[in-house]
C-alpha cells in the first residue's frame, strides 16, 4: 500500500483550510458587489428609459397636435398657417399641403430650393399610406428632397380631398438626445426606428447622416433580436468599446430606444475595489502561506526528531534523552516513549532469565533421560562384573576355582569395564560436542545415538527397526550433538507414549534416505499416531499431553527450533496407519 | 512539499496565461469601404454599403476564422473628404478598399492608392479606368464606346437626334463620357451636336430658360436619383414633354419615389433588370427585402456581387498582394443576373438593354 506522506498531509490542509476561505470569502464579497453595481446600472438605466420614452411620446404627441390645428385650421387660414406654423415648431422642416393626387398645391419650408409647387409625390410611402385609408402616418427614415438629409415625416388628411405632410428633420431630434449624457460626458441614448435604420445616435452621428441600419450590429444581433426588451444588456459597440444598458419600444411608433453607457466608466470604482481587493487577497494569502510553513514547521520538527529518536529504538540503540520541545502534547509523547523504552529493556531482562530458566530446565531433563539411558546401559555389565565376582569369590571359599575359570571371569569383568568406560565417552562426547560443527558420515552418527537409546528401549520390550541404507553413505557438515538431541528426544518420546498406552508388540522403526529435496530421517511408531485436534499444537512451547511430573512440554519445541533454525531444516508430524512418524528433513549442503 | 510548490505555481502560471489571453485580440481582417453615404449622392452610396454589408452579413462577418471588419467611410462627393478616406486606411494599414461609388471620387482616390492596396469598385462606370493597368477592379461595365455606340445607334434610329444635356458637375469623371464621348459617337451615326450642356446644380428656372431656347427632340441627364428625379418633375411642371433619357446612376428606388408620375416613360439603358426572375437574383431580393424592407437597387446588387467575389476569393487566400491577380485568373463569375466577366485590365463586360419607368417600376422594353 502506497503510504501518504504526513507532512504533506498536514501542509495542503493547512493551505486548504486558510487560502480556500479567503479566496471564497473575496470571490463571494466581489460578486455581490459587481451584482449590486449591476443592479444599480439596470435601474438607473430603466429610469432614463421611462423618461426618454414619455418624452419621445411627448414630442411625436406635440406633432400630431399641431396636426389636428393644421386639420382644423387649414382650409379657413390656408398659406398663412403653414408659415406661422413652421415659425414655431423648430422639429417641423417643411409642411407641405398635397391633393388627392399627391401633387403639391401649398407648403412652407426652411430650404425652398428644390420644391415646387405642383410636384408630384404620389409614389412617397406617407401619400401611399392615405391612399390607403389611413387617417395620418408616420413614415420610417428616407432621404428627403428638400434638404437630401435623412428626415421622417408625418402625413394626415385635412379632408378628403386635402393632405398635410409635416417632414421632420432628425437633426431636430439631437437637442432631445443630448439632455440623455452618461457622467464621462457621452451620450446615453440611441433611437432607431422600426425597420433599424438610426434616428437620432449623437454618439456617432455619422449613423444617422448615412442612414446607417442597427441590423449589422453586435447588439443587434446579440440582444435586440432575441428580443432581451427592458433586462440588462453588454454589448460591444462599433469601436469595440464595451457598454452595458437597457433597451426598450416606445409604443407610438416601436422606435427602439437604447440606453447605455460605457462599461469601464460605469465600472471604475468596481474595478479599482476589484483591485484592492485582489492585492489583499494576494497579501493575506501571501501571509497565509507564510504562517502555514512556519506552523507545519513546528509541528513537523519534533516529529521528525521523535521520528528519528525511534528509528534509533527500534536499531536497538538506548536512549537517554529526547530534546525538549515547546508542545505538551509532544513532550508527553517523548516522555512516554523513554518509559516505554525503560518498561521494554526490563521486559526484556525478564525474558532473558525466563529463557535460562527454560535452558536449565530443559538441561536437567536431558540430565535425567541421560542417567535413565545410562543406567540401562550399566545394568548388564554391572551384573556380568557383579555375577563373575562373586562367582570366583564362591568358587575360591569352596576351593574349586580353576585356574581358567578365573581368567574367564576376569576376562569378562575386563570386557564389562571396557564397555563401561566407552559408554561413558560416549555420553560425555554427546553433552559436550553439542553445537560443535563437523564433517560426518550421518549413519554412523546416527548408529552412536541408538546405542544410547537401544538399552532402554530394549529394557522396555520395545523393538527397535533400523531401516538405515547404509550402502550410500552420506556425509555431512553438521551439529552432532544438536541432531542426537532432537532424534533422543523423539525416540524417548515415542518410547514414553509405546508404554503409557502399553502397545502389544512396541515398534520403533528409523529410517533414513536421500532424495533430490533433500536428506530424511523418520521415527515412527506404532502407538496410534497424534489427535487431530493436538496437532498443530505439538511444537509450541509448554504444551505437553504427559502428566506434569513427567513433561516440560518444552522437548519438541527446542527440537523443532534447533532443526528449523540450527540445522536449517524442517521438522513435520504426520500420522501413519499405525501411529506417528516426524520427519527431520536436512538440507543437502 | 516540492509538489505542493510545483501545483501553486502551475495555478498562478494557469492564471497568468488566462490574464495573458484576455487581453490579447484576434487580428481582424480588415476591409476599408468609402462611399457617398450621406446627402445628395447617398442613395447611390448607402444601397452599395448594404449590399455589400448583406452578403457579409451571410458569413457572419468571418473567413477561414478570421474576423472581417469592414470601416465605413464617408466621402460625402467631397474631394477632401475622399482623400481623407483614404488617408486613414492607408494610416490603418487597410490593403483592401472597396469604392468609391462615383466615377468622379474613384479619379480622386485612385492616384492615393499604394502600390500594395487594392481598390474595388462596385460602380465606378467612367471610361477614364477603361483599359487601364492599376490597381483597381470594378464590377461596373464601364461607359465604352462600344456601349454608347448601341445607345446612339437607338436613339438615332427612333429619330431623336437634338440632345439637351444636363449633368452634375460635382461627378465630372462619370458625366464626362456623356459630355464628350457619347456626344462624339452620336454624332458620328447621325445624331447633332448636342443642343446645350447644362449643369444640374445651376437653378432649375436657369435650366429650363436654357432648354427652352433650344430645339431638342432629347434631353439626356447624367446626374443622381433625387436630383434627376426633382429636375423632371420641374421640366414636367413647365410642360415640356420632350422624351428624357437617364444615366444609369439615377436607378434607384429614390428616383421612382422623388419623381411621382412625372418620371413615368423616362429612358434608362443597363445591365440589370430590376424585375429579372433569375433564381439567384430572386433569392438576393428575398434576402435583401427581409433585412432592409425595401427593395433593392441595381447598385445593392452590384455591391452584393462584388462582396461575393471578394469572399470567394478571400476563403482560398487572405493575401491582397495577390488579390487582383487571383480576381483575374478565376475571369468569370456567377452574377445574380448573368455571368460577369473580366478583361485582362478588370473591366467587365456584360450586355446592355434599355428601360423605360412604366408604372413606377423599371421594365426592360423593347427600344
Amino acid at each position: 500500500m502506497h503510504l501518504k506522506s504526513l507532512k504533506n498531509n498536514i501542509l495542503v490542509y493547512l493551505l486548504a483550510f486558510t487560502i480556500v476561505p479567503l479566496f471564497l470569502g473575496s470571490s463571494i464579497i466581489l460578486y455581490n458587489a459587481y451584482n449590486s453595481e449591476k443592479k444599480s446600472i439596470l435601474y438607473n438605466h430603466t429610469q432614463y428609459l421611462k423618461q426618454a420614452k414619455a418624452q419621445i411620446n411627448s414630442l411625436l404627441e406635440d406633432i400630431e397636435d399641431k396636426g389636428k390645428y393644421v386639420q382644423k385650421n387649414y382650409l379657413r387660414k390656408k398659406h398663412n398657417l403653414v408659415i406661422d406654423l413652421l415659425h414655431v415648431s423648430k422639429s417641423i422642416n417643411t409642411i407641405m399641403i398635397l391633393n388627392n393626387d399627391g401633387i403639391l398645391t401649398d407648403f412652407s419650408s426652411s430650404t425652398k430650393d428644390k420644391i415646387f409647387i405642383g410636384y408630384d409625390y404620389s409614389n412617397t410611402p406617407f401619400f401611399k399610406a392615405l391612399q390607403k385609408g389611413k387617417k395620418n402616418h408616420w413614415t420610417d427614415v428616407y432621404l428627403s428632397l428638400d434638404n437630401y438629409t435623412p428626415s421622417i415625416s408625418y402625413s394626415f388628411r385635412i379632408d378628403t380631398n386635402t393632405l398635410a405632410v409635416f417632414i421632420i428633420n432628425l437633426y431636430s431630434l439631437d437637442d432631445f438626445s443630448d439632455k440623455f449624457k452618461s457622467g464621462d460626458g457621452s451620450s446615453m441614448i440611441q433611437i432607431v426606428d422600426k425597420e433599424g435604420i438610426y434616428i437620432s445616435h449623437l454618439e456617432y452621428p455619422e449613423s444617422v447622416y448615412q442612414r446607417k441600419t442597427i441590423l449589422n450590429t453586435k447588439l443587434y444581433k446579440k440582444h435586440i433580436k432575441n428580443n432581451k426588451i427592458n433586462e440588462q444588456i453588454v454589448f460591444f459597440d462599433n469601436q469595440k468599446e464595451k457598454n452595458i444598458g437597457v433597451y426598450g419600444l416606445s409604443e407610438k411608433l416601436h422606435w427602439t430606444i437604447i440606453i447605455k453607457e460605457k462599461y469601464d466608466y460605469l465600472f471604475k470604482t468596481y474595478y479599482t475595489n476589484l483591485w484592492f481587493i485582489i492585492l489583499f487577497t494576494l497579501l493575506l494569502f501571501s501571509i497565509s502561506v507564510y504562517f502555514s510553513f512556519r506552523l507545519s514547521k513546528s509541528i513537523l520538527l519534533p516529529l521528525d526528531l521523535l521520528s528519528n529518536k525511534m528509528d534509533d529504538i527500534a536499531k536497538g540503540k538506548t536512549i537517554e534523552k529526547i530534546e525538549a520541545n515547546h508542545y505538551s502534547e509532544l513532550e508527553k509523547l517523548s516522555h512516554n516513549f523513554l518509559l516505554m523504552q525503560k518498561k521494554i529493556a526490563v521486559r526484556e531482562n525478564e525474558n532473558r532469565q525466563k529463557d535460562k530458566q527454560i535452558y536449565d530446565s530443559i538441561k536437567m531433563a536431558q540430565m535425567g533421560e541421560m542417567i535413565g539411558n545410562i543406567a540401562h546401559q550399566w545394568r548388564q555389565p554391572l551384573s556380568v562384573i557383579s555375577t563373575a565376582a562373586s562367582g570366583m569369590k564362591m568358587q575360591k571359599e569352596y576351593g574349586v576355582l580353576e585356574d581358567t575359570q578365573f581368567e574367564h571371569c576376569c576376562d569378562l569383568i575386563v570386557d564389562s569395564t571396557q564397555f563401561l568406560s566407552e559408554t561413558i565417552e560416549t555420553f560425555r562426547n554427546f553433552i559436550k560436542d553439542k553445537k560443535e560443527l563437523r564433517e560426518v558420515i550421518l549413519q554412523e552418527e546416527i548408529e552412536s545415538i541408538l546405542k544410547i537409546v537401544s538399552a532402554s528401549l530394549t529394557n522396555n520390550h520395545i523393538t527397535l527397526l533400523n531401516k538405515i541404507d547404509y550402502t550410500h553413505k552420506i556425509n555431512l557438515l553438521l551439529s552432532v550433538g544438536e541432531l542426537s538431541q532432537v532424534v533422543i528426544n523423539i525416540i524417548n518420546n515415542a518410547k514414553d507414549i509405546l508404554l503409557e498406552k502399553k502397545i502389544q508388540d512396541p515398534l520403533i522403526i528409523i529410517s533414513l534416505f536421500e532424495d533430490k529435496t533433500g536428506i530424511s530421517l523418520t521415527i515412527e511408531d506404532n502407538a496410534g499416531g497424534v489427535p487431530q485436534e493436538i496437532m498443530g499444537k505439538i511444537f509450541d512451547p509448554y504444551f505437553t499431553t504427559k502428566h506434569q511430573s513427567q513433561g516440560t512440554g518444552l522437548g519438541l519445541h527446542m527440537s523443532y527450533r534447533i532443526v528449523t533454525e540450527s540445522l536449517k531444516g524442517d521438522l513435520i508430524v504426520e500420522n501413519t496407519e499405525k501411529g506417528a512418524k516426524f520427519s527431520i528433513v536436512l538440507p543437502l549442503k | 512539499m516540492k509538489l505542493i510548490f510545483k501545483q501553486l505555481l502551475g495555478v498562478l502560471f494557469v492564471l497568468l496565461i488566462f490574464a495573458g489571453c484576455e487581453n490579447k485580440q484576434n487580428t481582424d481582417l480588415k476591409i476599408g469601404f468609402v462611399a457617398g453615404l450621406s446627402g445628395k449622392y447617398s442613395s447611390l452610396g448607402t444601397s452599395v454599403r448594404d449590399g455589400f454589408m448583406l452578403a457579409f452579413d451571410e458569413i457572419n462577418y468571418t473567413i477561414k476564422n478570421q474576423k472581417v471588419q469592414i470601416i465605413q467611410k464617408d466621402d460625402q462627393q467631397n474631394d477632401e473628404k475622399a482623400k481623407q478616406a483614404i488617408e486613414y486606411f492607408v494610416q490603418n494599414d487597410i490593403k483592401l478598399i472597396v469604392g468609391n461609388t462615383t466615377s468622379s471620387m474613384t479619379k480622386v482616390t485612385l492616384p492615393l492608392i499604394p502600390k500594395d492596396t487594392l481598390l474595388l469598385s462596385a460602380t465606378a462606370s467612367s471610361s477614364f479606368f477603361t483599359k487601364k493597368d492599376d490597381n483597381l477592379l470594378r464590377i461596373q461595365v464601364d461607359n465604352s464606346s462600344k456601349r454608347y455606340l448601341s445607345l446612339a445607334q437607338k436613339l438615332v434610329s427612333h429619330g431623336y437626334k437634338n440632345i439637351f444635356f444636363i449633368y452634375d458637375s460635382n461627378n465630372k469623371a462619370y458625366t464626362d463620357d456623356y459630355n464628350y464621348i457619347f456626344e462624339k459617337i452620336f454624332i458620328t451615326q447621325g445624331g447633332n451636336k448636342y443642343t446645350k450642356k447644362v449643369d444640374l446644380n445651376n437653378k432649375y428656372s436657369d435650366i429650363l430658360a436654357q432648354l427652352q431656347k433650344t430645339q431638342s427632340d432629347m434631353i439626356v441627364i447624367a446626374g443622381n436619383s433625387v436630383a434627376s428625379a426633382s429636375i423632371i418633375q420641374y421640366l414636367r411642371l413647365h410642360n415640356i414633354d420632350t422624351k428624357i433619357f437617364v444615366s444609369g446612376w439615377a436607378k434607384t428606388d429614390d428616383f421612382i419615389i422623388q419623381g411621382g408620375k412625372a418620371i413615368e416613360g423616362v429612358l434608362f439603358s443597363g445591365t440589370y433588370n430590376e424585375n429579372s426572375q433569375d433564381k439567384r437574383f430572386l433569392e438576393f431580393k428575398t434576402k435583401y427585402e427581409t433585412k432592409y424592407k425595401k427593395s433593392p437597387s441595381i447598385f445593392a446588387l452590384q455591391g452584393y456581387e462584388l462582396a461575393q467575389i471578394i469572399i470567394k476569393n478571400l476563403r482560398n487566400s487572405t493575401d491582397i498582394q495577390t488579390l487582383k491577380k487571383r480576381i483575374l485568373t478565376i475571369q468569370r463569375y456567377n452574377g445574380l443576373q448573368g455571368d460577369i466577366t473580366f478583361d485582362k485590365y478588370g473591366d467587365v463586360m456584360r450586355d446592355f438593354f434599355m428601360m423605360e419607368v412604366k408604372n413606377s417600376q423599371f421594365v426592360v422594353m423593347d427600344f
